[in-house]
């Protein structure tokens, strides 16, 4: 089963409801040859950039749905019989793009256009208005308890701080001191060494 | 000079969709054919893919083949 895409469009001359139960004919259709359509969308009557059949207009129809690769041909063939349909397209459905919303009639085009983009606009901006709003509230609240909460691990790191500065002092402090002691049995090997080795020559220029 | 960056490699968009074709619009010239990459900056990998949704919006007539 893979995840596909329909796009249609039927003629000017059919009603809005008309055009939505030939829609819905062609959802069974897809569900005859053993389809699930999981979204359907009206997505608008748009005018259509060049004449289709002496259509300028056309309403157009979204249906996503799983189907077994091999059943397209035969899908695409009872699409290709059906004349109300001017125009079909079918193709992979990607998971990341968004799902179709439902759109309206749009018989003035370009006042529906420009009220579509400012809506989309719009909703863009109430959204992260909103998305914002929601951080903010949030920051909000968390704060006074955060300050809180931060107040107490301060004291706790600076106590830890004071604590592993101590315990580095510590350390340093016992290796300062054992590369003392090393170091001064090392001197004073040395120290003695020198001297007996002074003794020696010492003994040695004597008996000469 | 270091050449633009792609919008859609930027972006992290992998795949072009031919519904959004009033943004399609803009990598098309005034007579409705296809921007060459010279012109958009885009990558080779997203080229094929905006060519790909230009001709699909093309077909279902919401992208003119030509501006007359």
């Amino acid at each position: 089963m893979k995840q596909f895409e329909l796009m249609f469009t039927l003629g000017e001359d059919l009603t809005e409801p008309k055009a939505r139960t030939v829609a819905g004919e062609i959802n069974k259709l897809i569900e005859k040859h053993t389809g699930k359509v999981t979204h359907h969308v009206f997505w608008g009557k748009k005018k259509m950039t060049y004449q289709i059949e002496k259509n300028t207009y056309g309403y157009y129809f979204i249906s996503i749905f799983d189907i077994d690769g091999p059943a397209i041909e035969a899908l695409t063939k009872e699409i290709n019989m059906d004349e109300r349909v001017i125009r079909y397209l079918i193709t992979d459905f990607y998971k990341d793009t968004e799902l179709p919303v439902e759109r309206g009639l749009e018989r003035d085009p370009e006042a529906g256009k420009k009220e579509g983009k400012e809506g989309k606009e719009e909703g863009k901006k109430d959204e992260k208005k909103v998305a914002k709003k929601e951080v903010k509230e949030v920051i909000a609240e968390i704060t006074p308890e955060a300050e809180v909460a931060t107040e107490e691990p301060e004291v706790a790191q600076e106590v830890k701080e004071e604590a592993a500065v101590k315990t580095e002092k510590a350390t340093k402090k016992s290796t300062e001191e054992k590369m003392k002691e090393i170091e001064d049995e090392q001197a004073r090997k040395r120290m003695m060494d020198e001297e007996t080795r002074k003794a020696e020559l010492e003994k040695r220029i004597a008996e000469m | 000079m270091k050449p633009k960056a792609c919008p859609f490699c930027s972006n992290n968009i992998t795949h072009i969709d031919y519904k959004q074709f009033e943004y399609l619009k803009k990598y098309t010239t005034g007579f409705g054919k296809i921007e060459t990459r010279k012109r958009t900056k885009v990558c080779s990998y997203h080229q094929r893919g905006l060519g790909k949704a230009i001709k699909r919006a093309r077909h279902m007539a919401l992208m003119p083949f030509v501006v007359q």
